[in-house]
């Protein structure tokens, strides 16, 4: 069985940050888990190309059959997940165990 | 003669030059601002998200030549009401005329771009560009407590 990957996130996804938030997701999908989930419980601010990595790392997860869980969406990024539609996407848990759970 | 604006309640002007690294300070200091005058948190996250989307967008395609330029953003608070003015001296660009996101399609098929002014409209209340003498200027109202 491949594992299930977890990362947190951190602090600020912007310009300057989100380069090596898509690098990190980037290597841990190389590995092949069978299950991602990312906590945003730190995640203080998110601009439209944060989104756009979380985005483009769901379409990753889509396309290599990973399943793809978001864990503690601070309620700030969670307004702006659902007013770019993301929210319907993503599949959003309170806590990361019910999303390690849910990816299982 | 022009009569003299007098700006009513309090007002900051920050000077940011068209460079990445002018951003976090810049940001910084509209936060510290937006806590004197004890602004909600949510207008401190309107403020972030406009420096972010404004002027990163504004060093990466603004410009026709690499000199140095200033963008200049005014952050105004009265009668409960935030005002932001971004200005620029770059080329003639109304980002309020690019079509909104199809936020409907499925995951596979979503583009990748589109997405920063769309979420500017959806967390104010008002938005005007114009154009005037040889300077870009958005102007994003956003009434707080409601």
């Amino acid at each position: 069985m491949a594992e299930t990957r977890i990362l947190e996130l951190t602090g600020r996804m912007d310009n300057a940050t989100s380069a090596s938030v898509d690098a990190q997701i980037n290597t841990a999908l190389d590995a092949a888990p069978s299950g991602l989930v990312l906590d945003l419980a730190g995640l203080t601010f998110i601009s439209s190309i944060g989104l756009r990595t979380l985005l483009m790392a769901a379409k990753r997860c889509q396309k290599q059959n990973v399943k793809l869980a978001f864990a503690v969406v601070p309620p700030s990024i969670a307004d702006l997940f659902e007013i770019s539609g993301l929210q319907s996407l993503f599949r959003i848990y309170p806590d990361r165990v019910s999303a390690v759970a849910a990816v299982q | 003669m022009s009569s003299p604006i007098r700006p009513v309640g309090e007002s900051i002007t920050l000077q940011v030059l068209n460079t990445f690294d002018a951003i976090a300070p810049a940001t910084a200091s509209a936060e510290t601002w937006l806590q004197e005058q004890q602004a909600p948190a949510d207008a401190a996250f309107l403020v972030n998200l406009v420096i972010e989307e404004l002027v990163t967008n504004c060093i990466k395609y603004g410009y026709d030549d690499t000199l140095e330029h200033t963008i200049e953003i005014v952050l105004s608070i009265a009668a409960q009401t935030l005002t932001i003015a971004v200005v620029d001296d770059g080329h003639a660009f109304n980002p309020l005329e690019a079509p909104p996101p199809d936020l409907s399609l499925a995951i596979e098929d979503r583009p990748i771009g589109g997405l920063g002014i769309h979420l500017l409209r959806e967390l104010t209340d008002d938005i005007v560009y114009e154009r005037r003498d040889g300077t870009n200027r958005l102007t994003l109202v956003k009434h707080m407590g409601s």
